[in-house]
């Protein structure tokens, strides 16, 4: 039973990470190849957080957080992960946001691979390929979601909240701007739309949610390295996204259901385990290729790339 | 028009493109009211004449006196439009994979991002769009993506999109071009509709015809320069006008 609960939870994570991602590629058909680093900001600020609050108390710019008498755990480590990614999205969107097409994804992608190496070599913050362990899931309304049952019913929750959001912005004007972009971002310009701004806000609200699945990721696995956030990851979460269905929130889901039970068929198929990894790598690959090919919309999606 | 004030102006504008002139030193004043056609030979610089008043292209050299009363060497493309100006293009540009009415909602849509996030489609905006999909005939299109309709619906639609940015001055790119002949007759009662309400419009056609009728001044160009500029039927009468048209 743990098995599966296991599995939804993870499943509930991708969703999250897909869900968002699909924002910035369904929607606004901006090809980013920097979620990774957010999500990998969100599962160590959490790890931070909760396993090794000291390693911020004794940072010389811990003065300088918002919260000078902090209190360590979830919520602290989620709020201080959502400030770095405002301040990176922000930042990289600024100049980023200038452009699109392939500049914007090879930029992105720089981003992502900063961002791993930053996690592998930051030793003093993030104990470099050792990882973070001991991150503890947190207490919602005084209760500990220190179990595999309640902790799934949590991380649906967040799922729930997150595909509302998205659905929200995605209905919203705001949402047929971003569709708009992506069709024709110069005639979205000249009916008087500055569009960087509207890239630059969806960019953020779409870091946001990759933060806060890292945090539910890290309290999921209670523990953090940086193998899960390398660029094969990057791949991973954009075949997610264009398998479901780009600008679709229910393949959003679909992407996230078939990519992470797909690596489990493997396991029940008894794959040699010195194989499973690479396998798992050209099923995806060969995915990608297939959809491109045959339906390059996604299964349920609405857009062509 | 003379005593009437301009609506918009250019002073000298000018556009190059791998250093040949596309417009050279072009000036011209345009009034509310006024139906002005631009006519002249293929390459002449008719777009991209619309397109430096439109802000697609910044000019080069000399001044824009935009509607709003402000003026600009270089215009930026997300200005033109609050600023009083919209138009259509001459190869149709809308946003296929997206409905036809969200077409026509986006340009009511706030320019700032986070009034349009947190704003909803008002009682106006319905109406105003109703208006305007029936004044076109496309009310039936209207949940339709825009990629499966015809090439005159598309024409059509927009259309109907720069007539929902409410502009003073409204320029249309060789608006007839690939339409049957009931349409023409819509597009043409909308442009008299327009000048009734005093709007500017500023419009390409290679149609003698339908220039001649429709048009209170018209502007002949060659090489990126004006010219003549009169009446259809003065500018009409000029012999490198007639040379141009048809042969020598």
């Amino acid at each position: 039973m743990d098995y599966v609960i296991s599995i939804l939870t993870t499943i509930g994570v991708y969703a999250i990470l897909s869900l968002s991602l699909n924002l910035l590629i369904g929607f606004n058909g901006l090809l980013s190849l920097a979620h990774i680093a957010f999500f990998g900001i969100g599962a160590y600020a959490v790890a931070i957080g909760t396993a090794t609050p000291d390693l911020i108390s004794s940072q010389p710019w811990s003065n300088i957080l918002p919260y000078p008498h902090w209190q360590p755990g979830f919520g602290a480590g989620l709020m201080i992960g959502l400030e770095i990614t405002t301040l990176i999205a922000g930042g990289v969107g600024l100049v980023l946001n200038r452009f699109g097409g392939e500049i914007y994804c090879i930029a992105t992608m720089g981003i992502g691979i900063i961002a791993t190496t930053f996690f592998l070599n930051a030793t003093s913050i993030t104990q470099g390929p050792l990882g973070i362990a001991g991150v503890t899931p947190p207490d919602v309304f005084g209760i500990p979601l220190n179990s595999p049952g309640r902790y799934v019913i949590f991380v649906w929750a967040c799922t729930f909240i997150v595909w509302a959001l998205c659905f929200w912005v995605s209905r919203s004007p705001f949402g047929r701007i971003i569709q708009s972009i992506r069709e024709d971002e110069l005639t979205t310009r000249l009916f008087g739309f500055y569009t960087p701004h509207f890239k630059l806000i969806n960019f953020i609200l779409s870091a946001w949610m990759a933060t806060l699945a890292g945090g539910l990721f890290a309290c999921h696995l209670q523990f953090v390295d940086p193998t899960s956030f390398i660029t094969s990851e990057t791949i991973f979460i954009v075949t997610m996204v264009i398998l479901g269905g780009l600008a679709s929130h229910r393949g959003a889901f679909l992407g996230a259901i078939v990519m992470v039970l797909l690596p489990e068929a493997l396991r029940f198929l008894h794959a040699p385990p010195e194989y499973a990894a690479q396998l798992r790598q050209i099923i995806f690959g060969l995915f990608l290729v297939i959809l491109m090919i045959f339906r390059p919309q996604g299964i349920l999606g609405k857009f062509k790339l | 028009m003379q005593n009437m004030k301009a609506i918009l102006k250019t002073e000298k504008i000018s556009k190059k493109f791998d250093g040949i002139y596309a417009v050279k030193d072009f000036s011209v004043e345009l009034f509310p009211g006024q139906i002005t056609g631009v006519i002249g030979p293929n390459g002449s610089g008719k777009t991209t004449f619309i397109n430096l008043i439109t802000g697609r292209y910044f000019t080069d050299g000399g001044t824009i006196y935009l509607p709003n009363g402000k003026k600009t060497h270089h215009l930026k493309s997300h200005r033109a439009s609050p600023a009083g100006i919209s138009r259509t293009f001459q190869s149709v540009h809308l946003f296929y994979q997206m409905s036809v009415l969200d077409n026509l909602y986006n340009v009511l849509t706030p320019r700032n991002p986070i009034v349009a996030l947190f704003s909803r489609r008002s009682r106006s905006d319905h109406k105003r769009v109703a208006e305007v999909l029936n004044e076109l005939g496309l009310w039936d299109k209207r949940r339709e993506k825009v990629q499966n309709l015809s090439y005159g619906q598309k024409k059509l639609l927009e259309i109907g999109r720069a007539l929902l940015m409410d502009a003073k001055v409204l320029c249309f790119d060789e608006p007839f071009a690939g339409l049957f002949p009931a349409m023409i007759e819509k597009v043409r009662e909308i442009f008299l509709k327009l000048k009734s309400q005093g709007k500017c419009i500023l419009w390409v056609e290679h149609n003698i015809n339908l220039i001649k009728e429709l048009s209170d001044r018209v502007i002949f160009m060659d090489g990126g320069k004006l010219l003549a500029d009169g009446k259809a039927t003065e500018v009409f009468a000029l012999p490198e006008v007639l040379e141009a048209y048809l042969g020598e």
